[in-house]
């Protein structure tokens, strides 16, 4: 998002990033209620579970770089690249990527996602584990690029972690047609992809590349949340527009 | 949750690679579940620290910590 939150660039909005406009993320949200200093109301219909929010006919997107996606039982890390940089609205189902549109959209909504359980080690992360989630701990990401400068290619994504003051490399996965690694590459997540029988818009929309190129110019976003629209059962068209963030804003 | 610590999609068989995502039920996750279950949840995010890579692993800080939770409820920054 913009560090402004969109206050600069369209003059219509004057509340800016202190009072939350500006969000987007790789999901194309269209729950967000204005957007490129615009009321989201064209096609507006209200959601089923919960009378603050809905879906308008536009979405904010952008790319998303998941950094820490956990809680106590589980966790991933995923880069989600789009096609365009910086903050774009969709107008249209094709470009937000809705419903059966999903892999036509303009980000991943998917990402390349590293997860431990999910890559073959059980025994990974949680309570009493190798990483012990019930103590504190740091996490530790390497964005690696091609030439080893900040301008080169994003090629790699590592992950540490530090707990009781010793260096814990990120679990080796363990799947059959995937190379025992424990980072994120293209080839990682084409080998995934395929695997997993999964579509890869990931490459589609540009891969750790584009990924890359939007990480030059992001803000950081933490958020408590859960899942609204992706755990109640609730007809896959409104399970689509995936997860309700409760989103801290970007304080200047 | 389902995507990140249970089954997912929903309708996939379990056993297939990939499907699995952790142990958790997938009725656990639902909002309402957990909010009931879990109403003074919170996260600490502290340290926050950004740098090329460098050989003694220090980088400089350049946010304190920011405190998230329970539900509904605001945020400490500091």
């Amino acid at each position: 998002m913009a560090e402004d939150g969109g206050l600069s660039k369209f003059p219509t909005n004057k509340a800016g990033a202190k009072y939350g406009t500006g969000y987007c993320d790789s999901q194309c949200p269209r729950d967000i209620k204005f957007i490129n200093g615009e009321a989201n109301v064209g096609s507006w219909g209200g959601s089923p579970n919960d009378p603050n929010s809905g879906f308008g006919s536009f979405g904010a997107c952008c790319a998303e770089m998941d950094i820490w996606e956990a809680n106590h039982d589980a966790t991933a890390y995923t880069p989600h690249p789009c096609k365009v940089q910086g903050p774009t609205r969709c107008e249209n189902p094709a470009d937000c990527g809705v419903g059966d549109a999903r892999y036509q959209g303009l980000c991943d909504k998917d990402g390349c996602d590293f997860n431990a359980f999910r890559m073959g080690n059980k025994d990974f992360y949680g309570t009493g584990k190798a990483v012990d989630s019930s103590k504190p701990f740091t996490i530790v990401t390497q964005f690696v690029t091609a030439d080893g400068t900040d301008t080169g290619a994003l090629v790699q994504i590592n992950r540490f972690y530090v707990q009781n003051g010793k260096v814990i490399p990120n679990s080796v996965t363990s799947v059959a047609g995937i190379d025992a690694v424990n980072h994120i590459s293209d080839s990682f997540c084409q080998q995934q992809k395929t695997a997993f029988g999964d579509t890869n818009h990931f490459a589609s929309v540009g891969g750790l590349k584009a990924m890359g190129g939007s990480l030059k110019n992001m803000v950081l976003v933490l958020s408590i949340w859960d899942d609204q629209y992706v755990d109640e059962p609730l007809p896959p068209v409104e399970r689509e527009s995936a997860r309700l963030l409760t989103t801290a804003p970007y304080q200047q | 949750m389902n995507w990140l610590d249970s089954h997912f999609p929903a309708d996939a068989e379990p056993t297939k690679p990939g499907v699995a995502r952790g142990r958790c039920d997938p009725l656990d996750g639902v909002p309402k579940t957990v909010e009931a279950a879990h109403p003074d949840a919170y996260v600490i995010y502290s340290n926050i620290k950004v740098s090329r890579p460098r050989p003694d692993g220090r980088a400089p800080v350049l946010t304190g910590s920011v405190q998230l939770g329970a539900i509904n409820s605001t945020f400490a920054a500091h």
